[in-house]
């Protein structure tokens, strides 16, 4: 699968996290890119993608959110059958050392810490997307 | 952290740099800016005016002390534009909740910065005050430390205040 056809889903509550992250990742050529604001919805749309045949290749979610948070959002794919290896990565504005253990230990894939810089975005997301490619293999 | 045991902070150089870096990171990740740090000033009765300013509380075990970052319309509207691709030209929902979340990261860098010296402060919840040419009046009990910022897309100011008891001053 190309980059452009790679389903994203970007969670956040702020508009503008959104907005930056879906211009960065259009930047990097990913094109196909959906957003949620909140946990509940989010979870909602992942299980609806994996139901409809057309599950998400990664999701990015922050960690502070209202109704559900991101963790929340983490243990319940990763109690999921369907959704237990779906490349997750933690988005927050809390970079202390333990909420980083608290989320990998939860399952995270991987970690972003805000202010997201475009650079270390493109890391990320080529790391995941090698680790996709040869687990294919 | 026991309150006897708290550390004190000082409203000098070290916290101005924290600011500066905290600011730069974010507004150089996020919109692409090169925001330049001006003389930082501290004032017992400071009053600055903007137009949009996003506030946040820092909570060590308890209240401490208070994070303004006001800014003028033409500023963030310039800020956001960058971001959204398109002009703003009023304070909308998107105006709002972008103030609250650029408070929120830049006191997080902040805030992550401080406490690898032994501070213990918390993440809280940013609010956002709207209103033209508004007053920030701060109230803490200790003077206000006032770091002026200058970028591509205009000028804008950060406020740290603390209560009294929690700053270190020559005498503690």
């Amino acid at each position: 699968m190309s980059k452009s056809e790679l389903k994203i889903l970007v969670v956040d509550d702020f508009e503008m996290v959104r907005v930056m992250l879906k211009n960065a990742l259009n930047d990097l050529g990913f094109y196909h890119i959906e957003e949620a604001e909140d946990g509940v919805k989010a979870l909602e749309m992942l299980n609806e993608s994996f139901i409809s045949g057309e599950p998400y290749s990664i999701v990015f979610c922050d960690w502070t959110m209202p109704e559900m948070t991101g963790i929340e959002v983490l243990e319940n794919c990763r109690r999921s059958e369907a959704l237990k290896a779906l490349p997750f990565v933690m988005v927050t504005a809390e970079s202390e050392q333990e909420s980083v253990v608290r989320a990998i230990k939860a399952g995270a894939t991987d970690y972003l810490i805000k202010p997201i810089s475009p650079e270390l975005l493109e890391k990320k997301v080529h790391k995941i997307l090698s680790k996709l490619s040869s687990s294919a293999a | 952290m026991s309150e006897n045991k708290q550390l004190k902070i000082e409203l000098g150089d070290r916290l101005a740099r924290e600011i500066d870096y905290g600011v730069h990171s974010t507004l150089s990740s996020m919109f692409g800016l090169k925001p330049k740090v001006g003389s930082y000033r501290v004032e017992k009765d400071c009053s600055i005016h903007g137009d949009v300013s996003g506030l946040i509380t820092l909570v060590q075990d308890k209240n401490e002390g208070t994070l303004v970052i006001s800014f003028p319309k033409a500023t963030i509207f310039g800020m956001l534009s960058k971001m959204y691709r398109k002009p703003f030209t009023e304070i909308d929902k998107s105006v709002k909740l972008g103030v609250g979340e650029l408070t929120n990261i830049i006191y997080g860098v902040v805030k992550a910065n401080l406490n690898k010296d032994g501070f213990a402060f918390k993440m809280a919840v940013p609010n956002v005050i709207i209103g033209d040419q508004h007053t920030i009046l701060t109230c803490d009990s200790g003077p206000t430390m006032v770091v002026p910022f200058d970028s591509e897309v205009g000028s804008f100011y950060v406020l740290l205040s603390f209560h009294e008891q929690n700053l270190k001053t020559e005498a503690a």
